[in-house]
């Protein structure tokens, strides 16, 4: 037991050097750490709080509500089709967040800019996100409590309040603190339509390192947030509670809201999708598929190749099943920003296609992993701390604890996540632009932005289906893995 | 325990993987360095298939048997920074992508060649007096103004005017931290009013702002989408409009103020391996046929006026320009005026 701790710690020591290569490579190379105080820092982080907190509680609020429409509908709702609609559901999230304002001036017909207006697309990007997290938690962690309220006859309106509420109070609590720490560091959308007063601590920090070259500054400052957000994050309280199972009975108690309540909190996001997909339709005609197959290929090996390192990551994270203080690391750990990280890995030699695509993929990879670990996971395997603790008990070996109790338990969860990643990592342009090393090295995401930044967002669009063709396959790529491991662990 | 079919659908995964990877690690261009490279350190869109890059590349190489190999350093913001933590393998030979603001960076940082042979081959210039320097040779430029859509808004006449009453929520600006035309626009009105008088003129300028957005891209999709308003952008983007899309409307509007310019420079830096490769570039840069590919794919004008023999690009007439080097002294002094910009816009 005690040479399976050390290896445990050792595979969460090295996945952590991973995680924070890349500040500490660049300030290696740097040379540096120097401080001086920016006052301007305390008013942007001022307003960075003001918009994320705004953010955070309409996009639960709203995303409780529409987990409750996706809890009704897929009552009636057959497997595959649920599935496809939660994708959508995702989609607005993974849009270059440009595109996701240009499309909404298209809509609205004007562009709202502020603090409201930042809230509003942040809102818009993640509520679906938000939905069918919420509609998974309750399926797996609260289904047997809606049953013993129906049985007891609790009002709907008391049961959501006093019981689910209650009873996810902690998942809540994760969730809230994962979008915290997103919107916090949210670069695009705040410097886009937030004006000065909310333009992001992203901004601030590139403005140090692109402007100034203060990298040292800059790292300073990441630090300091991150030291900030750790403090945070102890004050977040540790799951105690044992969920009941799940039946089918879940989904009926809430079919009548389905559909409705799905319509008033989803259709914004879903309109603003059809819109845009409609809106590329003649472009889509205009171009000539064929000859952007490397640029497919190029997404394709990024998506799956983030994926699939963002699974291996978790199973790592799995596997080593560290608790406090440990977890608490990674639920604070917080990039210095993509500009340090993508210029971590610039730096780094070589120079050719294959080892430009490994790059990008190591530094989604890099950057995706701690938000993976908040958004999900970490709440996941706090609920299989018992049975681990009743099988170690038995001194069962960790090997067979990981393989038979563990892995096999959290697989759907970290399936979910790596097709995410993917998902993200398709529609990444801004740490790709960093190794557009040679002509072979290309993605749809990356020439959609490109061609918006040379006049042509008509073509731009173009690439929008393909784009999320690319990332639909990579997406289900992941699910199938689950879906392929599931008659073995329900047997 | 796990089934076998997640161990066959996992190996499967692996081994799309590696198909897609496979070609890249085996059939890709080699980049090692050798006698015949030239290496060119450049911003990203510049090597794009529809950039300059590719096809000025493929003429090089047809003419001299010279191989240009990129060295991509993302953002043309960063091309200082990526140069600062060069190494021996990665040491370009030519920098290309430099603007006025940065080149005052490189020479603080690392010694240039000269380049007063390789300017003496080129013909007449149209560059605006002041744009030239000794140590980096500059291959297009542009003046910058603000583009609006004819019919839709009435063009203002002075800068001055930009703060009238009827340009309220109509003008879509940059950052000055983020985009270089967004400081471009910041040392234009410091230049022409003086620093204390140009932030009170900003001061007032604040309620004709709808975005200030961090790229002139992102500033510009808004501008297409999003009328009337005016964007600060470049004397030749209607031309764009006017070439690529047969849509005469959008229009730039000429001030009686000078107008600020964007010019674009390269640089052979000291430590240059294929120096002579670098100045044969250099030199390849000023021809005739390479200055309309620069033009046509950049969008900005040529430095040698035989490029505009035949084509549609005509130079604004009765326009004045800023000097460049009239701003050296304004960009000496960055960190101030951007701090104070930030008190103004903070």
């Amino acid at each position: 037991m005690e040479k399976s701790i050390l290896l445990r710690k050792s595979l969460f020591v090295f996945l952590l050097s991973g995680l924070l290569f890349p500040i500490v490579y660049v300030s290696l190379q740097a040379q540096w750490f120097h401080f001086e105080w920016d006052p301007v820092l305390f008013r942007v982080a001022v307003g960075a709080m003001q918009q994320s907190l705004g953010s955070t509680v309409l996009t639960l609020v709203l995303g409780g509500l529409g987990a409750i429409g996706l809890l009704g509908v897929s009552s009636f709702c057959r497997r595959t089709p649920f599935q496809i609609f939660q994708f959508t559901l995702v989609l607005p999230g993974f849009f270059p967040p440009l595109l996701v304002v240009t499309l909404t001036v298209r809509v609205l017909g004007f562009l709202p800019t502020g603090l409201w207006s930042v809230i509003f697309f942040h809102v818009l990007m993640n509520i679906g996100l938000v939905s069918v997290f919420f509609f998974q938690l309750i399926k797996d962690r609260a289904g047997g409590w809606i049953e013993v309220a129906q049985v007891a006859a609790v009002p709907r309106g008391r049961f959501i309040l006093q019981g689910l509420l209650r009873e996810l109070r902690f998942e809540i609590q994760a969730m809230a603190f994962y979008l915290f720490i997103l919107y916090f560091f949210s670069f695009s959308i705040p410097f886009l339509v937030g004006g000065s007063l909310y333009g992001g601590i992203e901004v601030f920090l590139y403005e140090k390192v692109v402007m100034f070259g203060e990298w040292g500054q800059a790292a300073v400052y990441s630090l300091l947030l991150f030291g900030f957000l750790f403090l945070i994050s102890l004050f977040l309280k540790e799951q105690t509670n044992l969920s009941i199972e799940n039946s089918h009975q879940t989904s009926r108690s809430f079919s009548y809201l389905g559909w409705p309540v799905l319509a008033s909190v989803g259709v914004f996001p879903l309109i603003f999708l059809c819109f845009g997909l409609l809106l590329s339709l003649p472009y889509l005609f205009l171009a000539d598929l064929s000859e952007q197959w490397p640029a497919i290929r190029g997404t394709l090996m990024v998506g799956l190749g983030v994926g699939f390192f963002c699974f291996i990551s978790l199973s790592i994270l799995t596997y080593s099943f560290l608790r406090h203080p440990w977890s608490k690391i990674l639920l604070a750990f917080v990039h210095p920003g993509w500009v340090v990280v993508g210029f971590a890995f610039l730096l780094l030699p070589g120079q050719s296609t294959a080892v430009s695509f490994l790059k990008i993929i190591a530094a989604l990879t890099i950057l995706y992993v701690p938000f993976l670990y908040r958004l999900s996971f970490h709440e996941r395997l706090k609920d299989l701390q018992a049975q681990v603790q009743v099988t170690a008990n038995f001194s069962v070996c960790w090997k067979r604890i990981f393989l038979v109790i563990l892995f096999p338990q959290i697989l759907p969860t970290v399936c979910f996540l790596s097709g995410l990643a993917g998902l993200w990592a398709c529609g990444d342009f801004a740490i790709t632009g960093f190794f557009i090393e040679t002509a072979e090295v290309q993605t749809l995401a990356f020439q959609m932005k490109e061609l918006l930044s040379h006049y042509r967002s008509e073509q731009a669009v173009q690439f929008l289906w393909p784009l999320l063709l690319c990332g639909a396959v990579v997406f289900f790529v992941f699910q199938g893995l689950s879906y392929v491991s599931r008659p073995k662990i329900n047997s | 325990m796990l089934n076998k079919s997640f161990y066959i659908y996992f190996s499967a995964l692996v081994g799309v993987l590696f198909l897609l990877f496979f070609p890249y690690l085996f059939f890709s261009e080699k980049v090692e360095r050798d006698p015949g490279t030239v290496r060119v350190m450049t911003y990203s869109s510049f090597i794009q298939k529809w950039g300059a890059g590719p096809e000025i590349a493929k003429r090089f190489e047809e003419e001299t048997g010279l191989k240009i190999q990129w060295i991509n350093a993302g953002n043309a913001g960063l091309l200082i920074e990526r140069l600062k933590f060069k190494k021996e393998t990665d040491q370009p030979d030519i920098i290309i992508g430099l603007d006025q603001f940065s080149i005052h960076e490189a020479r603080k940082f690392f010694t240039w060649m000269s380049m007063k042979e390789n300017y003496s081959k080129m013909g007449s210039s149209l560059l605006p007096r002041g744009a030239q320097f000794s140590d980096f040779l500059a291959y297009d430029w542009g003046p910058l103004t603000f583009v609006y859509k004819e019919g839709e808004i009435e063009p203002p006449e002075s800068l001055q005017d930009l703060a009238s009453k009827k340009y309220d929520n109509k003008l879509l600006l940059q950052d000055p931290r983020m985009s270089s035309p967004g400081l471009q626009f910041l040392l234009w009105v410091l230049a022409d009013m003086g620093q204390e008088k140009g932030f009170e003129f900003l001061e007032k300028l604040k309620p004709s702002i709808r975005v200030m957005s961090p790229s002139w891209s992102s500033s510009y999709n808004i501008f297409k989408l999003q009328q009337p308003t005016m964007v600060f952008s470049y004397f030749t983007s209607p031309l764009y409009h006017q070439l690529e899309e047969n849509d005469d409307s959008y229009k730039a509007v000429s001030f009686k103020n000078p107008h600020p310019i964007q010019v674009e420079y390269a640089g052979v830096p000291d430590f240059c391996v294929n120096c002579e490769g670098a100045h044969q570039l250099a030199r390849f840069l000023l021809r005739p046929e390479i200055q309309k590919i620069l033009m046509k794919k950049n969008y900005m004008f040529p430095v040698g006026k035989e490029a505009l023999d035949g084509e549609s690009f005509r130079l604004p007439e009765n326009v004045q320009y800023y000097k460049p080097i009239e701003n050296l002294t304004l960009i000496k002094k960055k960190r101030q005026l951007v701090n104070i910009w930030k008190k103004v816009f903070y």
